[in-house]
């Protein structure tokens, strides 16, 4: 089985661990050391090849399944500045091509343009899976920002960007002349928060698991595994608000970290997507 | 309403706009080059139909009295703040429930050439044997297995110049370890571009001696072109690979060899189509504008975003092998 994520990656590293420790060989490649660090070659047309790294080469047909979780290059610093765009864009496409094409299960097997933020780019397909999102305005408009922020908000919200690069920030009163007054200048995510007790849900497969609350009904998980099947995502993590009207949607995240409890059952449960080839095609 | 994303600047972009209006249509251009605050944006992903409006200048329009988008640019993502914006748009484009010409995840296909060589083989068209490496050894076996007949150029959305290898190339393929490189077997053979518009197929074929047409003048080659009709067969494939990359508009390469072989080389999500339409006399304008002014009359082709990123693998795929036990 191939691991293929950064170092600090804790939930790929546990699953590493539990995998070796039931006696699968399992090898560990990390994104941001390619190029440079480990080298791959594969015919597109005959999807067969090869990973090398120091001392191991190991055949693309030997592999039975891959734990995907994307990083980025990281090497770059020793390419030429002029050159980097063009070696990141080759490692990009590089990667994907690679794992499109492997045929042994991928889990998550990366699209053209990766997901993007969900709540953005697909909110219409979480809510045609029985899963609300929550009201939530993308805008780069001051005064519809603020408009939202009054009227449909109540003045607290989750304030965050389009493209994910933060997490969303809790706002409430005054604090939002910090978000909502420079809109204009960085476009902004703003996201009523119903009221309700936060869960966190990891689909792996077929399974959901959550592990910070027991009110998650069976209507709920199956509408997140139906989402994370319409996504493309074998293993998801969504936060919800569980509220009197049943869940709402905050955000769905196509790399769960280990949650602090439980964590042996959602390893486990990773361990078994991967060795049992209930993998998505 | 019919709103597009672009320069004027850029040749197909300006020449829609003056077929778009030549057919009396209302327009709204939005050019990612103006001032930013000239612009506004504002949806609601949660909702259905999707609410939202979207501002150009003194002008707003509701996203929902849009009957077709068509993009051909957008905001850079090179700088944070235009990144972003980037990212909106693109949530917005992905969810719009209007035809929208292209969506930004069905174009992203064009960012990995080994990805949508997958997917162009499962569509029954025939790739050139490519290879994708960092090692050296492995590429000088590959050249060695097509005796010397092979080019190299971009794995990624980034346009680069096709260049035959030659013997002075090997001498420096030691640099691969710091940048993968995509290698193919040469085709010798008649370059012949598809643009699928719609439902509506136009094939032209190229005549130069240069490798890389597009390129033809820095080579001091000549370029000609002429409409030509496809294979029943090749014509059904083309379709089904703009169908399966969800492009509604696409500009497939393929080349014909003198044996009457077919291959394909990739499906651009972006093509400069008055190009061809200068050289070939076809009306691809005209096919484009037709499309966009009648979107109100069709379904809308929606995205399909769970088969993205694995349509090439379904038509692969096989029973999952099993652990040891």
């Amino acid at each position: 089985m191939l691991v293929l994520a950064p170092p600090g990656d804790r939930l790929a590293g546990t699953t590493r661990n539990e995998l070796a420790r039931c006696g699968m060989p399992v090898l560990w490649l990390d994104p941001s050391d390619f190029p440079g660090g480990w080298d791959v070659g594969w015919s597109v047309s005959a999807a067969d090849g090869f990973l090398a790294a120091p001392g191991m080469r190991v055949s693309l047909t030997e592999l039975r399944s891959v734990l995907a979780r994307p990083g980025s290059p990281s090497r770059l610093d020793a390419v030429a500045e002029e050159d980097r765009e063009y070696v990141s864009a080759e490692v990009t496409a590089t990667m994907l091509g690679l794992l499109a094409g492997l045929e042994c299960p991928v889990v998550n097997r990366p699209r053209p343009g990766g997901v993007g933020r969900v709540v953005v780019r697909a909110g219409g397909r979480l809510a045609a899976c029985g899963l609300a999102l929550a009201p939530t305005l993308v805008t780069w408009v001051p005064d519809a920002a603020t408009e939202f922020y009054r009227s449909v908000c109540n003045q607290r919200a989750l304030a965050s960007r389009p493209t994910g690069r933060t997490k969303p920030e809790l706002i409430e009163g005054r604090q939002r002349d910090d978000w909502l007054a420079h809109a204009a200048g960085e476009p902004l995510v703003l996201q009523a928060l119903p009221a309700g007790e936060r869960a966190n849900v990891i689909v792996i497969g077929g399974r959901a698991i959550c592990l910070d609350s027991d009110r998650l009904g069976a209507a709920e998980r199956a509408a997140c595994v139906r989402a994370a099947a319409a996504l493309g995502l074998e293993l998801a993590q969504f936060d919800l608000v569980l509220g009197s009207a049943g869940a709402v949607c905050l955000e769905v995240s196509e790399l769960p970290d280990l949650p602090a409890n439980g964590q042996h059952e959602v390893v486990e449960a990773v361990c078994d997507l991967l060795a049992d080839g209930a993998v998505m095609a | 309403m019919i709103v597009l994303f672009g320069s004027l600047t850029d040749e197909p972009l300006a020449a829609v706009v003056v077929g778009l209006t030549d057919r009396g249509a209302d327009l709204l251009l939005i050019d990612p080059g103006d001032e930013p605050a000239k612009t506004g944006l504002a949806f609601e992903p949660a909702t259905d139909p999707l609410s939202g409006w979207l501002r150009c200048g003194e002008r707003s329009i509701a996203l929902a009295d849009v009957s077709s988008v068509h993009v051909r640019d957008t905001w850079p993502i090179r700088e944070p703040q235009s990144r972003e914006r980037h990212a909106a748009l693109c949530g917005l484009l992905d969810s719009w429930p209007t035809l929208v010409v292209n969506r930004p995840s069905a174009a992203a296909s064009n960012s990995s050439k080994p990805y949508q060589a997958q997917v162009i083989t499962s569509c029954g068209l025939a790739a050139p044997r490519t290879l994708v490496t960092t090692s050296p050894a492995d590429a000088r076996a590959f050249y060695d297995a097509c005796d010397g007949r092979v080019i190299f150029k971009s794995a990624s959305y980034l346009r680069s110049i096709v260049r035959r290898l030659d013997t002075g190339d090997l001498d420096r393929f030691d640099q691969l370890q710091a940048c993968p490189t995509q290698f193919q077997e040469y085709v010798a053979g008649i370059d012949v571009r598809v643009h699928v518009v719609g439902e509506r197929i136009f094939a032209t074929e190229i005549d130069t001696t240069a490798t890389d047409y597009r390129y033809a003048g820095r080579v001091g080659a000549e370029v000609r072109m002429r409409d030509t009709r496809l294979p029943d067969e090749i014509a059904t494939a083309c379709r089904r690979l703009a169908d399966r990359l969800q492009l509604v508009l696409t500009g497939i390469d393929l080349r014909r060899t003198p044996d009457g072989r077919w291959y394909c080389f990739e499906a651009n999500p972006s093509p400069v189509f008055t190009y061809y339409e200068r050289f070939s006399g076809q009306p691809l304008t005209d096919a484009v504008c037709e499309l966009l002014h009648t979107a109100g009359d069709r379904p809308i082709p929606a995205l399909q975003a769970d088969s993205l990123g694995r349509a090439a693998h379904q038509e692969r795929s096989r029973a999952a092998p099993r652990p040891p036990p």
